[in-house]
């Protein structure tokens, strides 16, 4: 059998309707432990952000179907470059002529591919995106590489969990908070953002991007991890001043559980400044 | 873009009053109806009970790869249409997670579900010692015993993390009966588990 005790608390509270209170029953509590570690497959983070890109360039090519305001994203792109590139009996010169289109397609997308998506801060000048896209062409994550970060070593507990805000970056176009989470105990959070808002003294507001790096980190024995890191991703919508910095107020918080979702830790506070870049 | 913001737990004096609070996940069904770049905020709720679920139904990995990008990616783009009746997100997600895995078994025949759990074995097994990796062999190969649909009930519950009245829904049954037929599956299990 296993060489720890299952955590009975945790255990009942996520399967109280198997584990029924005031039944002791070892030997059901033993075997619903024991299918919740084994049904628990270690998720791949890899295959979690490779299919969240692929969510994000499906979402910008609804987008583009529905509002047509946006000429190029990355899924037409692709879609339409990789059947007939150089179709029977065409030549490369053939393709140039009569594909003006498919030309500048090529360029865009040769362009996203050597400079990992950098190319597309042209975009403020020739491509009008709307603000939701602008990190689906540009990625969070790389948009978060580019910056300059201010350290800022905030910890607070968050349920019985350790979060620490480490550092963060502002510019007028995105802003983007790097954070880790460690708890003593086995806990039923996983590290999991499940809700966020980022308000300042300035009366700015800020949108939570979608494709914040999921958290990363080890497990414990009942598949919950007990620490990792993740990164926070927003756009500022409106700057209402033209101060070099904000006192910028984040409310976080955790997910209950992976398979009890729809609970959630009591939300926590963190107040600090970050320099506008 | 509207992004839920529902951690609306200032009162009237600023002072904030914090207590658990019930994620208001029709909030961000909604967001991502309107806007399918707020989809993210769902999808890392559920990637995790997805692949887990659909990981236990398929043998090869690859294969619960590949079901998992198309659940999520039909979820997208059937999102619009999305009605939620009383019913919880999680019943419709999974829905089409047991619609996908449906027409992959009638494409491609497998000789059981839940026959992943060998592998799953070897995942483990990769971190865990060897007493933990006889212990889910054990089970493994009680689970095998069982019938596709008491595999996938307990998949449903342990591996997607979804309640009775849930997995009614999304098998379209009722929750009592659900409640029972774990009860008695567990209740069956347990005696052949602990006679090994």
């Amino acid at each position: 059998m296993l060489d720890s005790d299952p955590s009975r608390s945790n255990l009942h509270q996520h399967y109280e309707d198997l584990l029924p209170a005031g039944q002791d029953d070892a030997a059901l509590t033993r075997l619903v432990h024991d299918l919740d570690a084994m049904m628990n497959t270690p998720t791949p983070a890899s295959l979690q952000q490779r299919i969240g890109q692929l969510l994000l360039e499906e979402a910008a090519a609804r987008y583009h179907t529905q509002n047509e305001r946006t000429p190029v994203n990355v899924s037409s792109i692709r879609r339409h470059s990789r059947p007939t590139l150089l179709g029977k009996g065409s030549t490369m010169k053939q393709l140039w002529v009569r594909r003006p289109l498919m030309t500048a397609a090529l360029v865009l997308l040769a362009l996203l591919v050597f400079s990992g998506g950098a190319a597309f801060a042209f975009g403020g000048t020739t491509i009008t995106l709307p603000g939701g896209l602008r990190f689906i062409l540009i990625t969070p994550r790389e948009a978060a590489s580019q910056l300059q970060y201010t350290r800022l070593d905030l910890t607070h507990p968050v349920g019985n969990m350790q979060v620490t805000l480490t550092r963060a970056a502002f510019t007028k176009k995105n802003l983007t908070i790097d954070y880790t989470y460690a708890t003593q105990t086995p806990s039923t959070q996983d590290g999991t953002v499940c809700a966020l808002s980022l308000t300042s003294s300035e009366g700015d507001t800020f949108t939570q991007v979608a494709g914040a790096t999921p958290p990363t980190g080890d497990t414990s024995s009942t598949s919950r991890r007990n620490h990792g890191s993740g990164q926070l991703f927003f756009a500022p919508e409106h700057l209402n001043s033209t101060q070099q910095s904000r006192d910028l107020h984040l409310l976080l918080q955790l997910c209950g559980s992976s398979t009890s979702s729809t609970h959630a830790v009591a939300p926590v506070a963190f107040d600090f400044a970050l320099p506008l870049q | 873009m509207d992004v839920p913001l529902l951690l609306t737990a200032t009162s009237a004096g600023g002072e904030q009053t914090i207590e658990d609070t019930q994620i208001d996940e029709q909030a961000l069904v909604e967001a991502a109806k309107h806007d399918t770049s707020a989809f993210g905020a769902l999808y890392q709720l559920y990637f995790g009970r997805v692949y887990g679920y659909l990981r236990l139904r398929v043998q090869q990995e690859e294969d619960a790869d590949d079901l998992t990008q198309q659940v999520f990616l039909q979820a997208l783009n059937a999102l619009p249409h999305y009605q939620s009746r009383g019913a919880p997100f999680a019943t419709w997600l999974f829905t089409i997670a047991r619609n996908v895995l449906a027409d992959r078994f009638r494409r491609r025949p497998v000789t059981s579900s839940l026959e992943a759990s060998g592998d799953l074995v070897a995942d483990h097994a990769l971190e865990d010692d060897l007493l933990r990796r006889e212990t889910y062999e054990q089970l493994g190969k009680l689970l095998n015993t069982l019938d596709p649909a008491a595999r996938d009930l307990l998949a449903l519950r342990f591996a997607a993390g979804l309640s009775a009245p849930e997995i009614a829904a999304v098998l379209g049954k009722r929750p009592d009966a659900v409640r029972k037929r774990l009860s008695r599956l567990l209740q069956s299990l347990k005696e052949h588990y602990h006679a090994r």
